[in-house]
């Protein structure tokens, strides 16, 4: 098992009141297994994905990823666990734009103190994208998809256990969608990582293993793409 | 930490956004700039005042005071085997048989072979080593070439006709204010008193001038004798008095410098502040996302802590640089304003504080921004949160060392903690008011928001207090920079006014002074035959001090526990006697006693000065010394003195009737209508009465005029320096908005906002901003510059509201062309690239 939820529970503080975000979450999710979390929006869908990530705290609650209690880690054991076992895909891409595109690859590597072979893998990654010839192109001179093929070789230079996606085609045509969802999925496959993506396509979700639904802060399903359901 | 991962990053990360750092290192190059070149400078004018005292005291030491030498103290100092000269000096009228014209010069009658050091520079240079032979005269050049007259021509001093033998060149003692308005003429000490000007009750400085063994320790030998020589009214200066005594001179000069260093420095510390800030803010995203990929908050922290650092160091190293070039360039500017040639060294120590000062203050006012990064969230990659920042230790620990660094500066600049204390203190207070100000305008816009009012006006008021609103940086920032600015220039103009004004408006512009009684209605009848009006003849005689409350002068200069000044103990009173105060000046405490009726008691009337240096109050007994007769009196009134009116003014007034019959002479104010009728009345004055001296103050308000565009030349020189810093700071500042308003105004564009309409919206925002960042910055400024005129230049405060309102207007337009400089680059922009976020 590579993330497990007991019991999670997110609660911001209003003004006035507290907004409860998501209340009694708790599922797993194996190595290996490819899951869509869906809902409408304000639904907790990326609120849940942020926790997941270690990216925020739960208001109460148990999340082990990768074999390992975030709800208890400081700030930098989460973020050197990022760093060595996750990767991101963001519907914005989130490139540093004042990286060039290998640069931006490079970085997970580079985190990792990982100097030489760093530029290969990532030039590597790069050229499995299709981007070869843009290495020194900084983000505004790519892109939409291009910018998120970046996104996409950045988020397996590190070799991950699991992958977090949000929304990774909500910002492209279709067209340009389909390509980076098949690249996704196919780099998943090479690479055997856990794939958990937030999205609103149930095209998208229904190419998952598995689907999350959920519905005011809560799961209302958790199914096979089967129709098998898990809980 | 990864270092070889953060210098890479902090590399590469800077490589696109360095021009935004531009404004950063701007700052901090100017601000370090003026520190270096003013340190620098001030430096080598201590070090040349080390190096050139001896050669202007021209002598090892000297003894003076308004009388020759007693015997009693000749004995001490023959034990000092020393060499000598002696000087008499006095100022006096002199007359050109040549050219028909009269002029008042400081005369010098010189015995002996001064100077020991340096030289007497004369035209013919032999003329300084034959002067003394018979009745020559050496006169300064400036006055000869102002007549046109040359070496052989002659020149009168009371009875005696001189041959002029040189042209003087140079003179010793010119650091005395006296020898700027009165030209020096060099003759033997022995022709003196053939020229009968040593008059009872006249100006005269006697010096004698001491060539010692090397091996005497003459400050060691003054300790022992000063009291002893005090008591006589004899004055020791050593070449360490000279030194100390040419350092107070331009103390005064060093301290306003200083502030000018002070206030640039601490302009480029809230530049380094502002621009630090508007690039942490546009670096949000990129430390969310290093941060979301693994990076611990510390390492993000030190990535940009690592840019700002080096590029900051950069700059203090351009800064000091450019600095030290600079003050290359001071002496020459100053040049005929000091007493001796300033020399143009690099000064290592000066680049050493300069140094420092930069480095400490770039990055304590860079760290509080910068501390923020240590809070961004990797989940802001996923949403934007507008989370309240929580409250950091540490960023009050910074905060701390800001005024302390800020208070530690002050001490090494003014060596007083009080000082210091309060000045960092007021700062504090000043920065206190503005962001105040800040939260009662965000308050009060929300609170009594225009509901009815357009749309421009609404959306461009509820900007002022919406999220991520820029009021509370904006108002602070420009506030304080408008403050420190305008603070600069109200002092400046406070005292040049005060100087100025001197010589403003209907004053008097003629004394004529060493009259005697009898040739009252003589100078009347002149002075009345030219049209000219008498607008003071008054009586001065000259006595000493015996003593006060009932104890001898002398039992008072024994007492180490008195409080009363030794300066004021010992000064020779020049006493005037009337019957009516003048309008001029103020009654502070008790009666003005006009005429002495008789009785047991004579009431006299003090200067505040004069009785707060005595320590003496109304009722004080105090007996004078009247030329051999002794006379008690008692203090009446106390009167404040406008001395800014050229006008006699005596700090003891005596009534009628008592000092009528002792020794005196008269002084007579008039006013010339001009410069021929000036030179036609002193000549006529100078030839029915030869004991008699006219000042012509025209001539001297032309000599400080030049003196005070000299000094005003420099203090704008230099506050220029932190005018454009603060230009910078409020550069920066405003900057700092087009990041804050960028997205907003491009969805505006988006949805529909034409240009003007988005130009109008900013515009109003802009305009609050201005309005309230000047208003506050120029009334604490106003406030300032008050306590200061007040307790520590002790000037009038008489502003002018008008250059005020240039600043004022000055600030809103700059404000409100920045602003709608920044909102032209929204609207060039492409909504897309905004909107895509890259």
């Amino acid at each position: 098992m590579i993330l497990e939820a007991k019991e999670i529970k997110k609660i911001y503080q209003g003004v006035n009141k507290e907004l409860t975000v998501l209340d009694n979450i708790n599922f797993q999710v194996e190595q290996g297994e490819i899951l869509s979390i869906v809902g409408p929006s304000g639904s907790g869908k990326t609120t849940l994905l942020g926790l997941c990530a270690g990216l925020d705290n739960p208001t109460s609650g148990v999340l082990t990823l990768a074999g390992e209690s975030i709800s208890q880690m400081t700030e930098n054991q989460k973020a050197d666990l990022r760093n060595r076992k996750v990767g991101f895909i963001f519907q914005n891409f989130q490139l540093l734009p004042t990286l060039t595109a290998l640069e931006n690859v490079m970085i997970p590597l580079e985190l990792q103190e990982r100097t030489e072979g760093a530029k290969a893998i990532a030039e590597d990654l790069l050229e499995r994208v299709g981007l070869s010839g843009r290495h020194n192109h900084y983000p505004s001179q790519l892109s939409g998809g291009e910018q998120q093929r970046v996104s996409l070789a950045r988020a397996f230079s590190n070799d991950p256990q699991i992958l977090f996606a949000d929304e990774p085609t909500g910002n492209l045509d279709e067209e340009t969608g389909l390509i980076v969802e098949n690249l996704l999925f196919e780099l998943n496959r090479e690479k055997q990582t856990t794939l958990i993506i937030v999205t609103h396509d149930l095209d998208l979700a229904n190419k998952t293993d598995r689907i999350i639904k959920l519905k005011g802060g809560r799961i209302i399903s958790d199914q096979n793409v089967n129709n098998a359901s898990i809980r | 930490m990864k270092w070889s991962l953060i210098v890479n990053t902090a590399i590469r990360d800077s490589r696109k956004e360095r021009s935004k750092l531009i404004l950063f290192m701007s700052s901090i190059i100017l601000g370090v700039a003026a520190l270096v070149a003013i340190n620098s400078f001030n430096d080598n004018l201590l070090r040349d005042i080390e190096t050139q005292s001896k050669s202007l005291l021209g002598a090892d030491m000297t003894v003076s005071g308004n009388t020759p030498i007693p015997e009693s103290l000749a004995m001490s100092l023959d034990s000092l085997q020393a060499e000598q000269s002696s000087e008499i000096e006095l100022f006096s009228m002199s007359y050109l048989p040549a050219i028909d014209e009269s002029q008042f010069v400081r005369v010098v009658g010189l015995t002996g072979g001064f100077p020991y050091y340096g030289e007497l520079l004369t035209e013919p240079a032999a003329a300084s080593t034959t002067y003394q032979s018979g009745s020559y005269a050496l006169v300064d050049d400036g006055m000869l070439l102002q007549y046109g007259l040359s070496v052989g021509d002659s020149i009168k001093l009371g009875k005696v006709t001189f041959a002029i033998h040189g042209r003087l060149l140079n003179a010793f003692g010119s650091i005395d204010a006296g020898t700027s308005f009165a030209p020096s003429v060099y003759i033997a000490g022995t022709k003196m008193r053939d020229t009968d000007l040593l008059q009872p009750g006249s100006l005269v400085n006697y010096t004698q001038y001491y060539k010692t063994a090397p091996d005497i320790d003459l400050d060691q030998w003054k300790k022992v004798r000063r009291q002893q020589f005090r008591n006589a009214s004899q004055r020791i200066t050593t070449i360490q008095d000279q030194r100390e005594n040419l350092q107070e001179a331009f103390a005064n000069l060093n301290s306003f410098l200083n502030i000018v260093a002070l206030i640039s420095l601490l302009l480029a510390c809230i530049g380094v502040a502002s621009s630090v800030l508007i690039y942490v803010k546009t670096k949000v995203q990129s430390i969310a996302i290093l941060r979301c990929l693994g990076m611990k908050s510390q390492e993000a922290f030190a990535v940009y802590f690592l840019q700002i650092f080096v590029l900051g160091l950069i700059s203090v190293i351009l800064g000091v640089a450019i600095g030290s070039i600079i003050q290359l360039i001071l002496p020459i500017i100053l040049k005929s304003f000091l007493p001796y040639e300033v020399s143009m060294r690099i000064s290592l120590s000066a680049m050493t504080k300069g140094f420092v000062m930069g480095i400490l203050s770039t990055t304590l006012f860079a760290l509080a921004p910068l501390l923020s990064i240590r809070s961004v969230t990797p989940l802001q990659t996923l949403r934007v949160s507008d989370d309240p920042i929580k409250p950091d230790p540490v960023r009050w620990i910074v905060y701390g060392l800001i005024v302390l660094s800020i208070t530690g500066f002050l001490y090494s600049l003014t060596g007083s903690i009080r000082d210091s204390v309060l000045f960092s203190g007021g700062i504090l207070v000043a920065f206190l008011v503005l962001f105040a100000v800040a939260k009662l305008v965000t308050w009060s816009v929300r609170k009594y928001f225009p509901k009815r009012a357009s749309f421009v006006v609404r959306q461009g008021l509820s900007n002022l207090y919406r999220p991520n609103n820029q009021t509370q940086t904006l108002i602070v920032s420009i506030g304080l920079g408008t403050g420190i600015l305008t603070l600069l220039f109200i002092l400046q103009g406070l005292i040049l006014g005060n100087v100025e004004g001197m010589g403003a408006g209907n004053q008097p512009n003629m004394i004529v002074f060493g009259i005697e009684s009898d040739q009252r209605a003589e100078i009347d009848s002149i002075t009345q035959s030219y049209e000219m009006p008498i607008i003071q003849n008054v009586p001065v005689v000259t006595m000493e001090l015996a003593g006060w409350q009932g104890r001898s002068k002398k039992e008072w200069l024994r007492d180490t526990t008195r409080t009363a000044s030794r300066r004021t103990i010992n000064r020779e009173a020049r006493v005037s006697y009337q019957a009516e105060m003048s309008p001029e000046e103020e009654l502070i405490e008790g009666t003005y006693t006009g005429v002495y009726d008789g009785g047991d008691s004579i009431m006299i009337s003090l200067d505040q000065r004069y009785a707060d240096g005595l320590d003496v109050g109304i009722g004080d007994d105090l007996t004078w010394n009247v030329q051999g007769t002794l006379i008690t009196t008692y203090v009446g009134s106390i009167r404040k003195i406008n001395f800014r009116k050229m006008e006699s003014r005596f700090f003891i007034l005596f009534p009628t009737g008592v000092l009528e019959a002792a020794p005196q002479f008269r002084i007579l104010v008039t006013k010339s209508p001009d410069k021929q009728v000036t030179a036609d009345y002193r000549n006529s004055v100078v030839r029915s009465m030869p004991n008699a001296s006219v000042i012509d103050l025209g001539n001297i308000l032309v000599t400080l005029n030049s003196i005070i565009t000299k000094v005003s030349y420099v203090i704008k020189f230099m506050a220029g320096f932190s005018i454009l810093i603060g230009l910078i700071v409020l550069i920066s500042s405003l900057f700092l908005s087009k990041y804050q308003r960028i997205r907003e105004s491009v969805l505006l564009r988006t949805l529909g906002a034409v240009e003007n309409k988005i130009y109008k919206i900013n515009a109003v925002e802009y305009l609050a901003l201005g309005i309230l960042s000047a208003v506050t910055g120029i009334l604490l400024a106003v406030s300032g510059s008050y306590l200061l005129a007040t307790w520590v230049f002790e000037l009038d405060f008489n502003i002018s509201w008008i250059p005020l309102l240039g600043i004022f207007l000055f600030i809103i337009v700059l404000t409100l062309l920045i602003g709608l400089w920044n909102s032209r680059d929204v609207v060039s922009r492409s909504p897309l690239e905004v909107l895509r976020g890259v």
